[in-house]
């Protein structure tokens, strides 16, 4: 075999490409080359995933909040490392990666819980959740998102709700109403003073009768102001502790802990969240919102609201920044989205239950996924056995297993690396270890097969690759509706089935093909129409 | 060893009696036999698997659930390398499911209610339309708790009740659950557990849904098959084959008592679309072709097709061996289903799709003749 001519292939080339990539993907991209860095499963690596079933589908929209909602709370919640995903429309996957058997109840009082909605205009609550009918937040005509990003989103307030409201904002027209979610009390926020513009005010966001956040900032605040701190929670940069490590010691000492529970709480948040954000730039520009605080939106209060008692309808405009008409109208729907989720005070769209669950030990992980490769071994060595007692001719047999070792390397290693290797993909890639092989067959037997001395090799190629692609397109296309079908369970399924005949016929095939012609007609013309040696079943 | 071709045989038409003869059993077995039970992905239930690397004691697992449960489950043991496992099938808990259909009932009122208010505060609608909205909504409620925890609703406001049967649903369904992983770990160490729990209306939406995805996989092979061979005679030939086959399995699935569900189901989809390289094949080297006779380019395209479907079939063989060691349900019922399915190929392309082919073959010559 010539394999500088080999090597000077397109597709030869492109195949090596490939595998320094893959080999990339499985050993290197965590920087250690002794471990494999793919994404398994929980079957694999042990853990605990919940279903959580909703009870009725929802559209991408309600799909997105839904899901940002729980992921908000389960990192409330102190599970970290939880993975949260939507599963079709109907269905939402949280994954821990550690078995916990206490998982299932957590999730299931994060499914319950509910956030705090509050309005405070100067000062004092002006609104809260009980007040809003969920029902009535936004719908088909109570939001409107207009092309240059201007937006207006409708909800309504009960009898009882308007007329607290009336009360709370009368003489406050042209003054913010600030929004909040799970606002925290009887607390303080420590921030650089970098943070705040020059000018702005964000000092009557903190306000609130009775319960002020208190402002705090960094380099004014010293270790012994630290211990005669009495807030109940002090919310604090995440990397305190590196950068102010006295201070965090000397709080440390004052009795705040990060436990969520504990009487005093540091609660250490990144700089984003604890960056007040402003509508545009410049002296005075507005607040619009602060996570550290729970501020969601602060609109301007346009009218002086009436009192009259009954179910009253109110509505927000605001407008969004983009630099085109597609980012403008995509994140204004961004806004409204997140507005509709805090007024239904971060309640979930649909009633949503937990049924199924799955917690599985690391060590049986590891023995599935050890099984699963030993499995994949036994059926490359015995589909070795089947084409070399068919064949009997080592030239022809090498290559095809050669193509079928790279097929599987490659399928495993994109799976694993953009997606996830879970029990159903390894399922996929170890059924169709056989099925692989197939198209390698029909290569080698249109070439080595008698025929007419008319017959040129490009034209048993285009023969041969007539009846690949025909069978390829068939195989994707027996897999691709069940790929759409929205069933998770299978899912993973259909994907390996579905990427092996991909890189097969884009990949490992074409480059087989110039392999597979440089073997045999290194043989020679005779060994050509002589092939039949399998004529022996 | 030298196999005389077979196709030489000017009776090679009666081959096809083969497959008709196993077809006609499969279809005796599927429909008048023992039948294709649905699993719990499409009837609905509740699924405990469990492994452990200790004993099972099964007589008291199965009377810890049986207290729990009321009633006697359904219990599976098996053992492998990986360590023993026990299934425990049981019916869906009626009254939860039921609660779960009011209380999505209840939901849907709520709006309804919610609706009616609004319209009014804007002076549409009437008052005793949101009355009876709110009235029939505190029945639906009240009829949710009851159901699901037997006590009676105590909220008398429609909103709160919304709230009441929301959490009674919640808790009757998260004690019942809790009990039952109580009663199992009592019994058992557990080093997995899988619970599987298919309510009425996701079994219901699985089924619809996977109808479609079997019929849609269908017509985008249908359409492919034919705008690649031009003609409808090759095209039903080719997919007569993954037709067969899957008949075949299903035969088998009865006779083996290996139910429908989700992973079978894929299992079928998948021989579907990959057993049909060997018919295309066949297809295109007997009736596309004109180099030597007829039966000689079947005879060898047959044994090309024999050495495809070792191939195949040994990739299933292994996922189904592996399964049975470690007893893992999705690759058992995958690796099964796809591995007779396979195995059927054998038949199907040796007496049923080769001689069909070439007795199209032979109409066509006759025709151009």
């Amino acid at each position: 075999m010539n394999f500088r001519r080999l090597l000077a292939n397109r597709k030869i080339q492109v195949l090596i490409v490939l595998l320094f990539v893959c080999t990339f993907l499985i050993f290197l991209r965590d920087g250690n080359p002794s471990t494999i860095d793919l994404n398994l499963g929980i079957e694999f690596e042990g853990g605990v995933r919940i279903p959580i079933s909703l009870e009725k589908p929802l559209d991408p929209a309600q799909m997105t909040i839904m899901v940002d909602t729980i992921k908000a709370r389960i990192n409330k919640f102190g599970l970290t490392q939880a993975i949260v995903r939507p599963l079709g429309n109907k269905e939402i996957l949280v994954e821990l990666p550690q078995a916990q058997a206490s998982a299932i109840k957590s999730v299931e009082s994060i499914l319950r819980e509910q956030g705090k909605f509050e309005a405070i205009v100067g000062g004092k609550t002006a609104l809260n959740g009980s007040h809003i009918i969920p029902t009535g937040i936004g719908g088909a005509n109570g939001e409107q998102i207009n092309p240059d990003g201007s937006w207006q989103l409708t909800f309504s307030v009960t009898g009882e709700g308007e007329l607290h409201f009336a009360n709370v904002a009368a003489g406050h027209k042209g003054d913010n109403v600030y929004m909040f979610l799970d606002r925290p009390q009887n607390a303080a926020v420590l921030v650089a003073r970098d943070f705040v513009p020059i000018g702005a005010d964000i000092q009557d966001a903190l306000v609130k009768e009775g319960d002020d956040i208190q402002l705090i900032y960094l380099d004014t605040f010293t270790p012994d102001a630290a211990t005669t701190l009495t807030v109940t929670t002090l919310i604090a940069p995440q990397n305190l502790s590196t950068t102010h490590s006295a201070i965090y010691q000397s709080l440390k000492n004052a009795g705040y802990s990060l436990n969520a529970s504990a009487p005093k709480r540091l609660k250490l948040i990144p700089d984003e969240e604890l960056r007040p954000q402003f509508l545009g730039f410049g002296v005075g520009a507005p607040l619009s919102s602060w996570d550290a605080i729970g501020l969601q939106s602060a609109p301007v209060l346009q009218v002086e609201p009436l009192r009259k008692e009954t179910i009253t309808q109110y509505s927000i405009t605001g407008s969004a920044q983009g630099a085109d008409q597609a980012e403008l109208k995509q994140n204004a729907a961004v806004e409204v989205r997140q507005l509709k989720s805090v007024l239904a005070g971060g309640r979930l769209p649909v009633s949503a239950s937990v049924g199924s669950y799955y917690n599985i030990s690391p060590s049986l992980g590891n023995q599935f996924l050890t099984y699963s490769f030993y499995a994949i071994g036994a059926a490359v060595l015995l589909v070795a056995l089947v084409v070399t007692l068919f064949y009997r001719r080592f030239e022809l047999v090498l290559p095809i297993m050669f193509t079928l070792i790279i097929e599987i390397f490659v399928t495993v290693a994109i799976l694993g690396a953009l997606g996830t290797l879970d029990l159903a993909a390894m399922a996929g890639v170890i059924a169709l270890i056989g099925a692989s092989v197939d198209s390698q067959i029909v290569i080698t037997d249109e070439l080595i097969k008698k025929r007419g001395h008319d017959v040129t090799t490009k034209r048993r190629f285009q023969d041969a690759f007539y009846i690949v692609f025909t069978t390829a397109g068939l195989a994707f296309a027996s897999m691709l509706p069940l790929l759409f079908s929205g069933i998770v369970e299978i899912t993973g399924f259909a994907v390996a089935a579905l990427l092996s005949v991909v890189v097969g016929i884009v990949i490992t095939r074409p480059a087989y093909a110039v392999v597979i012609e440089e073997t045999v007609f290194e043989a020679g013309p005779q060994q050509i129409h002589d092939g039949h040696g399998h004529k022996k079943v | 060893m030298n196999i005389p071709n077979p196709y030489d045989n000017p009776h090679y038409k009666k081959y096809l009696i083969v497959p008709i003869i196993l077809i006609a059993i499969s279809l005796g077995l599927i429909f008048f036999g023992p039948g294709i039970k649905p699993g719990i992905d499409f009837k609905g239930g509740l699924l405990i698997t469990i492994q452990s690397d200790s004993a099972i004691d099964q007589a008291a697992l199965s009377s810890a659930i049986e207290n729990v449960a009321g009633l006697k489950p359904e219990l599976r043991f098996f053992e492998s390398p990986a360590g023993t496992g026990v299934e425990i099938e049981l019916p869906l808990k009626t009254s939860l499911d039921q609660a779960d259909a009011y209380l999505a009932k209840v939901h849907s009122l709520q709006e309804e209610y919610d609706r009616a208010r609004i319209a009014l505060s804007q002076d549409q609608g009437s008052q005793s339309a949101v009355d009876a909205l709110g009235r029939q909504l505190l029945d639906v409620a009240s009829q949710t708790v009851q159901t699901a925890t037997g006590a009676s609703l105590k909220a008398t406001d429609p909103t709160a009740a919304v709230t009441e049967s929301e959490q009674a649903v919640a808790d009757a369904r998260s004690l019942y659950r809790e009990a039952l992983l109580d009663a199992v770990n009592s019994a058992v160490k557990a080093d997995s557990v899988l619970v599987r729990e298919v309510g009425s209306s996701l079994s219901v939406f699985f089924f619809s849904k996977l109808q479609n995805v079997v019929l849609l996989s269908l017509l985008l092979l249908a359409i492919i098959v034919f705008i690649m061979f031009r003609d409808i005679g090759p095209a039903l030939a080719v997919m007569i084959g993954p037709l067969v086959d899957i008949i075949l399995a299903a035969g088998a699935m009865s006779l083996l008592q290996i139910p429908w569900n989700l992973a079978s189901i894929a299992a079928m989809l998948m021989l579907l679309g990959f057993s049909l390289d060997s018919y295309t094949m066949l297809t295109v080297r007997i009736l596309k072709r004109s180099e030597d006779a007829p039966a000689v380019r079947a005879f060898e395209a047959t044994q090309t097709a024999f050495l495809m479907n070792a191939a195949q079939v040994t990739g299933f063989g292994v996922l189904a061996a592996v399964a049975v060691v470690l007893q893992v349900p999705t690759y058992y019922q995958i690796g099964v289903v796809a591995t007779i399915g396979g195995l059927a190929d054998f038949l199907t392309t040796w007496f049923g799709n080769a001689p069909l082919l070439l007795w199209m073959n032979e109409r066509k010559q006759r025709k151009t003749q």
